[in-house]
């Protein structure tokens, strides 16, 4: 442990030009301080973000061993929700972290000891896998592709060495967080006569001393409690002018958001068109057939299917882009179709699309095929259902990722 | 001053001292976990394009960000005086922390060509109307500010005018007690004497060196006997006391 943290040579001083000066960076924001409460909102941020984030890729590829319940019908809406307009509201925070703790990167000397050398590089994949989640989650719900790698499984795996390398962080700097926030930190000398900030008027009276907050250098721009202020309305913002896409309500303020949720045909937004995926001929033939696969097979034209029971629903689509839209659906009920092919209820049935490719199955488990809200809907908000929602049957569940809720549904398979 | 951190955390001892050894070894045992999935699922990750966009997004912002927002610092150095530095320097954050995280939106990037339910929004138009209204805010605290330095003037005029007669101000030395009114300047004294403009309020630097100020009157700036005797003068009081003049 000792040679790790041995001093190693420090490099001529001659080399120590622009930004390795030491008064390269006169900024009074520049201070331990300033990083740790803004690194305390952050890594709060980012740890919500990782959660909401393991969730929605668990719904989407649940183990064996774990059935996710189809109640609270808006429990997907809130988490995804909370996601984006987390990772979203991340954007300020880390850039202004990031400018706290920029001298960092000009330290000198360079390298102190194996164990600074150390530190220094876990620092990388804590930036670059930041900066990386945040860029790509942007792009991907503007659907903005300018990249060629997967988003949902670059995302993913990006986001375990993200929170991997935050951990790591904190471990190295609980120290300095403790010294410097809450009501144990380290207090410096009291100055002789404090200096008003030009900004406030906080020029301490004579007869109080002050116990010994050391005080913040004078200057004329931004002060830290103005940066947290700043930061804090950047932050307010955003989240205002983003909440609309997935709060029923505020589509008012939806103003900077890549959705709103009242935008689209039949007032519900596409994510998938059929031209898009190819479905748009074989949807609309006339001899399409409904085939339910069990101990009882059967199959159903168009007309039948129409004439089944109908049920009505008012159900969420929450979409893995973090917005979500109410809607009314009818058509039958999953449930019932599933017991006329004699399917137990205790089997996990697979719903297959029209459209080939890797969304073109969902597996839905128990909860969600016996759930009596969940149909296998034929109309959306009193008319038929349209082409791009899925025409002519779409999968609706509660709870469920609208990516998983499979549209121009032709099969439903008993696994 | 950022490397106080650093020297606090040598001789901070942890309360539970594997507790940190613990977390380290979780999050690199987290981060071994994403490389190797990154890895083994090549064909959807790209490992090669995922790692020049990881590189690619901390180079960008330290040689590209960090460095434009220093040269914008810099210039509001030169352009904008302080009060209102901050305000501006507020909204700037504020402003760029919408373009970014809202970027593909306003530029038109992304979207599908036949579905129009994507980025439907007039997003040109909406941006307008929240930048307008950051710089709505800013300028109302600008202005805001503006009138509280206004009020101020007086008070500042009076520490110039004491500068300019020679007086060394200590700092915290003149403090503006909240509630006491800024001296008017067309009270005539009763001395017949327009009052000398000088702050308000005693200091106690004076009272403790035990110079005979009278309670009313201007305080003496810098040290007490040089100022008590400039009181006087002021005065036209002198050595006599106050009987002239009423």
């Amino acid at each position: 442990m000792r040679l790790a943290t041995r001093r190693l040579p420090e490099p001529p001083a001659f080399l120590r030009r622009g930004p390795l000066r030491e008064d390269a960076f006169p900024s009074r924001l520049h201070h331990p301080r300033v990083a740790a409460l803004l690194g305390l909102w952050l890594g709060a941020a980012f740890a919500v973000c990782f959660a909401t984030g393991l969730i929605s890729h668990f719904m989407q590829h649940p183990p064996s061993w774990l059935d996710w319940p189809s109640r609270p019908v808006n429990l997907y809406r809130l988490t995804q929700g909370i996601h984006v307009i987390t990772g979203l509201t991340c954007v300020p925070l880390l850039l202004a972290k990031l400018w706290t703790v920029y001298p960092r990167l000009w330290e000198w000397p360079p390298l102190r000891s194996v164990a600074h050398a150390a530190e220094r590089l876990s620092v990388l994949p804590l930036v670059a896998g930041a900066i990386f989640q945040l860029a790509t989650g942007i792009a991907n719900i503007a659907q903005w592709y300018r990249f060629r790698f997967f988003f949902t499984v670059t995302h993913y795996w990006v986001a375990w060495i993200t929170i991997g390398a935050l951990a790591v962080h904190v471990a190295a700097k609980l120290a300095v967080v403790r010294a410097n926030v809450g009501p144990g930190r380290a207090r410096g000398p009291v100055p002789d006569a404090p200096v008003p900030d030009a900004v406030t008027r906080d020029v301490p009276g004579p007869g109080v001393p002050d116990p010994g907050v050391p005080a913040e250098p004078a200057g004329g721009g931004l002060s830290r409690r103005g940066l947290g202020i700043a930061v804090g309305t950047a932050v307010g913002v955003i989240a205002v002018t983003n909440a609309g896409q997935f709060v029923p309500g505020l589509a008012a303020v939806d103003l900077l958001a890549p959705r709103r949720p009242d935008v689209g045909p039949q007032h519900l937004p596409v994510n998938r068109t059929a031209a898009a995926a190819r479905v748009v001929t074989v949807a609309r033939d006339p001899g399409f057939r409904l085939d339910v696969v069990g101990p009882r097979p059967y199959s159903l034209t168009l007309a039948e299917l129409l004439g089944w029971e109908r049920h009505t629903v008012r159900l969420p689509i929450t979409c893995v882009e973090g917005w979500s839209a109410d809607a009314t659906w009818h058509g039958p009920r999953l449930r019932d179709l599933l017991d006329a092919a004699g399917v137990p209820p205790d089997a996990t049935v697979r719903v297959e699309s029209l459209e080939r490719g890797g969304y073109g199955k969902s597996e839905v488990r128990p909860p969600h095929a016996r759930d009596p809200l969940t149909l296998l809907a034929t109309g959306l908000n009193g008319a038929d259902l349209g082409l791009d929602h899925g025409y002519p049957a779409r999968l609706i569940a509660p709870d469920r990722p609208g990516v998983l809720q499979t549209k121009w549904v032709h099969r439903v398979v008993m696994l | 001053m950022v490397e106080e951190g650093n020297a606090i955390s040598a001789r901070d001892a942890p309360r539970v001292p594997w507790g940190r050894g613990l977390l380290a070894a979780a999050g690199l045992a987290a981060l071994g976990y994403g490389i190797h999935g990154l890895l083994t699922a090549a064909r959807a990750t790209h490992p090669t394009q995922a790692a020049r966009w990881l590189i690619g997004g901390v180079l960008a912002h330290d040689l590209i960000v960090a460095p434009v927002a220093a040269l914008v610092g810099l210039a509001l150095t030169r352009l904008v005086r302080a009060p209102y530095r901050a305000v501006v320097q507020g909204a700037l954050l504020v402003s760029s922390a919408v373009l970014l995280s809202s970027l593909p939106l306003w530029r038109g990037y992304g979207g599908a060509p036949g579905n129009p339910s994507v980025d439907p929004l007039p997003y040109g138009r909406n941006l307008a109307l929240v930048l307008g209204a950051i710089w709505l805010a800013a300028g109302a605290l600008i202005a805001a500010r503006a009138t509280r330095a206004r009020g101020d003037q007086a008070g500042h005029d009076q520490n110039r005018h004491a500068q300019r007669r020679g007086d060394r101000i200590q700092p915290g030395q003149i403090r503006y007690e909240q509630g006491l009114p800024l001296p008017r300047r067309d009270i005539r004294h009763d001395w017949g004497k327009p009052l000398p403009e000088g702050p308000v309020g005693v200091g106690p630097a004076e009272r403790a060196e035990g110079g005979e100020v009278p309670a009313a009157a201007p305080p003496g700036l810098g040290e007490g006997e040089a100022g008590g005797r400039r009181v006087a003068e002021n005065l036209g009081v002198a050595e006599e006391g106050p009987e002239e003049g009423s």
